[in-house]
């Protein structure tokens, strides 16, 4: 079972249509996988954190 | 998802083992279920929500009484003894997956009462969860986790949406959160719009730890950074409050709403001048009829007092009579008095000579009958005439006066009648003209100052919200104008350079979340308003009465008709036609394709529009398999019609005959 398949569709739409960088849009739509698959009710920070580093340009930041 | 089957153990009315089947096809998603009031069909939609969630929401008295063990199955159990409950529903998924979820629980008999025996590792209430995967397609999920397999496919928080009870629907919109927080939650979850509310805050609490690093960079940079904070926390408790001020001055507005659609004949100018005239024929109306009380009880008196005189009437009448023949038989006054015949008849010598003594017995036996004839009245001619003078005082002064008298109470009784007659019809008249409505000015005055109190403090409301939100304006600007700063400060620095990214990043991450959370928000809000509108209209009874139903920016749900918000002054009955409508437009927006168990639901409902559900209700949610609890009055012959082809499954619950505790399922089709 894809737990994406249950995610509110238009979430994902909407995230995809926005006028942003391409990390920013697949960031959010990460984040939202991840909340909506979380057992406790929100997903970790460490998780965030571990994603905004993903995300977030490596050299860009150098 | 379609539920395939239902085997409850022991729960509730389910002795032993019950297994339902249910089924759910593009032209069959009907599931009909029919049973008298108390027979188990509300305990059916507990026993899958108690499987799924560990909660039965809808359990009444008696449910929460008995326990969750079968009560004749409990009789049955020795002291000290347990027995398993449980409850598993097979599901299938739209990809072909088929799982079944099995809640149990342990009931133990302990002085007579049911004990639960919890389970290691179970559910706060001593329940236990348990999930299978049946081979049939791919199984892609934990077993570790069983619940979240629930909360994936049907979310908890969401379930009030597909398990509907028919019983709560009228007071859907009147339950303690007011209509338009209901209005604005049920949009919020069902959209899911919770997961951004969630990544923004997650986001908002890192920015928060990034900058608490960046403080640590330099004193100026620790400044800047007690700066933000103190700033957010301001913006955050302006945000709160322009939230609670908001949410009271709703709820003055749905009370202003509520009192304008109930007084809304009553606000009117003309109408306050029909209702003052009103309340001055009422006035005179009851001076009258307090008038008229009057002259019939003097009436009364009078014909008490002469009450002998009305039942002697006849005696009069009579003796009047006997009067006037005596009269005219010249009886009275007597011709020849009888002291005169008397004396003749003593001497013995008539006035003609005639001898009329002894001697001669025949002459004067003709002057004793002579006698005879006039002593009876003769002696008593005085008191005869007096007493023949009463009468005629009585007959022709005394009743003719009482009589006259008595005319005159009834020509004013009957005048006092006709007065109020006259005054009561006005009143009738008026009270057409205003819709028959019984009002007092009073309560028009009332009205129109609670009206002027609430106009007062919803201004006042407005006011404080306005000031709130350029303080929060302000706030903000400044929040920015300081974080532009803390950006060029760490500019600076290496490492503040390298936070400034992460924070920038989060900052971005935020404001597109809330970005797309309003859009996403408005967007469903309209096209739940046009849903609304739509099912409301095709289900409501009476076709022509135009009713437009709007959900509007600030969450409030109107019902407008010619330009008045009806929605207040809605019967029971349109407001459950409205909540369902409401709900079935939610589920179409929610992207759930879950079973939609209605308990009841057309139990307040008429019939026009029962007909209309039962016409519409399988197209409506075709996308969903149905399952329909009714009781035998709502699935009359015309329901029962209507729904036949969509029907898959149709079953009866029927008492055993052993026992009002446990229940027999008949398969119908």
């Amino acid at each position: 079972m894809d737990t994406k398949q249950n995610i509110n569709k238009r979430l994902i739409k909407e995230i995809r249509k926005i006028d942003c960088k391409q990390s920013i849009k697949d960031f959010l739509e990460e984040l939202l996988i991840e909340e909506n698959s979380s057992i406790i009710g929100y997903a970790y920070k460490e998780t965030y954190k571990k994603l905004i580093n993903k995300y977030v340009d490596k050299k860009e930041r150098q | 998802m379609i539920i395939e089957r239902i085997k409850l153990k022991n729960y509730r009315q389910y002795r032993d083992e019950v297994i339902i089947e249910f089924g759910s096809s593009e032209k069959k998603n009907v599931n009909i279920i029919i049973g008298s009031n108390g027979a188990g069909k509300t305990n059916l939609s507990n026993a899958i929500q108690w499987c799924f969630y560990g909660e039965e929401p809808s359990l009444d008295k008696e449910g929460i009484e008995f326990g969750i063990l079968n009560m004749e199955t409990f009789q049955k159990l020795e002291e000290g003894k347990s027995k398993e409950v449980s409850v598993e529903v097979t599901f299938k998924l739209e990809n072909g997956e088929v799982y079944s979820v099995e809640r149990t629980k342990n009931i133990e008999k302990r002085d007579n009462r049911q004990g639960v025996l919890p389970y290691d590792g179970g559910d706060k209430d001593g329940s236990r969860l348990k999930a299978n995967f049946y081979g049939r397609g791919v199984h892609q999920y934990d077993e570790n986790f069983p619940s979240r397999l629930i909360d994936i496919l049907a979310p908890k928080k969401i379930s009030e949406f597909f398990f509907f009870n028919g019983e709560r629907l009228e007071t859907y919109f009147r339950e303690s959160i007011s209509t338009k927080e209901k209005i604005k939650d049920s949009i919020f979850k069902i959209s899911q719009l919770d997961l951004l509310s969630n990544i923004k805050d997650r986001l908002d609490l890192i920015t928060r730890e990034y900058r608490q690093e960046t403080k640590k960079l330099s004193p100026k940079l620790e400044d800047l950074c007690k700066k933000i904070e103190t700033l957010e926390n301001e913006k955050a408790e302006k945000i709160q409050k322009i939230k609670d001020e908001e949410k009271q001055s709703g709820q003055l507005k749905e009370q202003r709403t509520e009192l304008l659609s109930k007084y809304k004949d009553y606000s009117g100018s003309d109408i306050k001048k029909i209702i003052e005239k009103n309340e001055e024929l009422e006035k005179k109306k009851e001076e009258t009829e307090e008038e008229l009380v009057r002259k019939r009880t003097e009436k009364r008196e009078i014909l008490f007092k002469n009450a002998c005189l009305f039942i002697s009437i006849d005696a009069i009448k009579k003796s009047i009579i006997l009067f006037s023949d005596a009269r005219k038989n010249g009886v009275m006054p007597p011709k020849i008095k009888p002291d005169f015949i008397k004396e003749l008849l003593d001497g013995g010598a008539c006035i003609c000579s005639t001898d009329i003594s002894t001697k001669n017995p025949k002459h004067r036996k003709k002057v004793e009958d002579l006698l005879n004839k006039f002593s009876k009245i003769g002696f008593h001619e005085d008191e005869l005439t007096e007493t023949e003078r009463d009468i005629d005082n009585i007959k022709n002064i005394r009743l003719e006066s009482v009589i006259r008298e008595l005319k005159l109470f009834n020509e004013s009784i009957k005048n006092y009648e006709d007065q109020i007659n006259y005054l009561s019809k006005q009143i009738e008249e008026n009270n057409s003209k205003i819709g028959n409505k019984k009002i007092k000015k009073s309560q028009i005055v009332n009205f129109q100052e609670k009206i002027a109190e609430l106009n007062e403090v919803i201004e006042r409301t407005r006011g404080e919200i306005d000031t709130l939100k350029a303080k929060k304006d302000e706030i903000e600007y400044n929040l920015k104008t300081a974080k532009e700063e803390l950006a060029k400060e760490n500019q600076k620095l290496e490492k503040g350079k390298d936070l400034n990214k992460l924070i920038d990043f989060c900052e971005k991450c935020k404001d597109y979340a809330e970005e797309i959370q309003s859009k996403i928000m408005n967007e469903i809000r309209q096209e739940i308003s046009k849903e609304t509108e739509e099912h409301y209209k095709e289900l409501h009874w009476k076709k022509n009465e135009n009713i437009d139903i709007i959900i509007d920016e600030n969450y409030y749900i109107r019902a407008l008709q010619k330009g008045y918000n009806k929605f207040g002054a809605f019967a029971a009955g349109e407001t459950a036609l409205l909540a369902m409508s409401f709900l079935v437009a939610l589920n179409h927006v929610s992207g759930f394709k879950v079973p939609i168990v209605m308990d009841t639901a057309l139990g307040r409902i008429s019939t026009g529009p029962r007909e209309n559900f039962a016409n519409n209700i399988a197209t409506y949610l075709k996308d969903n398999q149905i399952i329909l609890l009714f009781t035998q009055a709502e699935f009359s012959p015309e329901v029962r019609k209507s729904l036949e082809p969509y029907i898959n499954h149709q079953y009866t619950i029927e008492p055993t005959s052993s026992s009002a505790l446990a229940i027999r399922l008949k398969k119908d089709k």
